[in-house]
């Protein structure tokens, strides 16, 4: 024991350097690189209070006020619309009950540079926001919420390395999970694709559904190309993202009513 | 200890300015990355020990971390430059060693050593990292290019600070004059 603490005296420059890092490690390795807890809430507030200082000086009024009034008026009529869709659909697919609603709100901050990217917007639990609802920009997905404050949320974007989207090729195609490389922010990679699927350059991906956290056929993007390995039973598509992250400023929040009667009812099953 | 109290002065205004200003400052789709806080880690003087140095670089990674939401990736950058930093400093101390209260600049030190030591302490930062972010083997080149990528851009910062901003010669002449007139 005596060498032991001998040994850890003698080389506790290396002890040190190696804890420190274990710590910087395991919290990035505990939260995925996307923050989480109080501490990233403090962060969030720090940080979103000074973007919002500068934003304040270059933006201009008007064109502000202008587009606020916009996209609440985008979202009441696209809220519209997917209640006359579930309408529709409702007496030849599925008895569905569900009913969409859009919150809109503005991306103060973005990260489009990095690995894992985060976006944070100007709404938070105030505005009945909660971690898991989707996001659309421009109405095309773009993410969904992982954190929220009082006035702010923090947003996983598809460009970020560790998160996975349920996604269709068309409305009848199959079914892949989507995930981003890292490597450009204008594509993302559908995989578990069967062979057997008949995909042409320029098909359209939708939404899925089946995540909850988007409703069926929001579009993802556009088939740009096909990578099909012989050995292998699945092929994989190159998507172009229809979300244009380097523009990105309105956004619309989606919920679902509904959606904790479906969360208890999974955490019952998984217990 | 004079030096010291200067050095971490201008330690903590690097890094307010990383926060407040060169956050921002992300180039050519994430290849170019300033990271200005660097500056002060640099600038810290010869005495500190080891220790303590290791310490200061994972106190302000963790101080940006918390700030720009980037979950421990530039503490474990800080810690790990910091850990390499002594060693670094060898590669340009002089035969007989600086001084303990020395801290790096160019008019003791000429633009020779200045820019070889920030190059070597911005690129271990910078391509740690891009190496943590990427966390993947196949990331790794792209790591070393916006790790070099990322060095020029600091350290041409860096050079312009320190010859707006760092030390300068004290004059010589003599405000009286020799001369009757």
């Amino acid at each position: 024991m005596r060498t032991l603490i001998q040994l850890i005296i003698r080389n506790h420059r290396l002890v040190l350097f190696v804890l420190l890092e274990i710590i910087a490690l395991s919290w990035l390795a505990s939260t995925h690189a996307h923050p989480r807890g109080s501490l990233a809430k403090i962060g969030m507030e720090i940080s979103t209070s000074w973007t919002g200082a500068v934003g304040r000086l270059i933006d201009y009024k008007n064109l502000k006020e202008n587009n606020s009034s916009l996209l609440i008026d985008n979202a009441r009529l696209r809220t519209e619309n997917m209640s006359y869709r579930n309408l529709s659909t409702s007496g030849r697919l599925f008895n569905s009950g569900d009913s969409w609603t859009s919150t809109p709100a503005e991306i103060i901050r973005y990260s489009t540079s990095f690995k894992n990217n985060v976006l944070v917007a100007n709404q938070g639990s105030l505005a009945g926001l909660q971690p898991g609802m989707g996001m659309l920009e421009n109405g095309v997905l773009a993410g969904f919420i992982t954190e929220v404050s009082a006035n702010h949320s923090l947003v996983l974007p598809v460009i970020h390395l560790s998160t996975t989207w349920s996604v269709r090729l068309g409305y009848g195609g199959a079914i892949g999970i989507l995930t981003w490389s890292g490597e450009s922010i204008e594509y993302a990679t559908l995989t578990d694709i069967p062979l057997s699927e008949h995909i042409l350059p320029g098909d359209s991906v939708i939404t899925s559904g089946f995540q909850g956290t988007f409703p069926s056929g929001i579009l993802v993007g556009k088939v740009e190309e096909l990578i099909v390995t012989k050995a292998d039973e699945f092929q994989s598509v190159t998507i172009k993202l229809s979300a244009d992250y380097k523009r990105i400023h309105y956004v619309e929040f989606l919920s679902k009513a509904g959606t904790l009667e479906i969360d208890s009812l999974l955490s019952t099953s998984s217990r | 200890m004079n030096s010291l109290i200067r050095s971490i002065g201008i330690l903590i205004l690097t890094c307010l300015l990383q926060v407040l200003i060169f956050r921002y400052a992300i180039f050519a789709g994430g290849w170019v990355v300033i990271c200005f806080h660097i500056y002060g880690l640099i600038l810290l003087p010869f005495e500190l020990s080891k220790t303590s140095y290791i310490l200061i670089g994972a106190v302000v990674g963790a101080l940006i971390d918390v700030v720009l939401l980037t979950g421990g990736l530039h503490m474990a950058a800080g810690v790990f430059t910091c850990f390499m930093a002594p060693w670094l400093t060898t590669f340009i101390a002089p035969r007989e060693g600086f001084t303990r209260e020395h801290s790096i600049s160019v008019l003791h030190d000429g633009w020779g050593r200045f820019l070889v030591l920030s190059s070597l302490i911005s690129f271990t930062y910078m391509f740690s990292l891009f190496a943590i972010e990427g966390w993947k083997w196949s990331l790794l080149p792209n790591a070393i290019g916006k790790g070099i990528a990322s060095t020029i851009l600091n350290v041409i910062l860096f050079a312009i600070v320190q010859g707006l901003f760092g030390p300068k010669p004290k004059s010589n002449s003599n405000k009286t004059s020799t001369y009757h007139w």
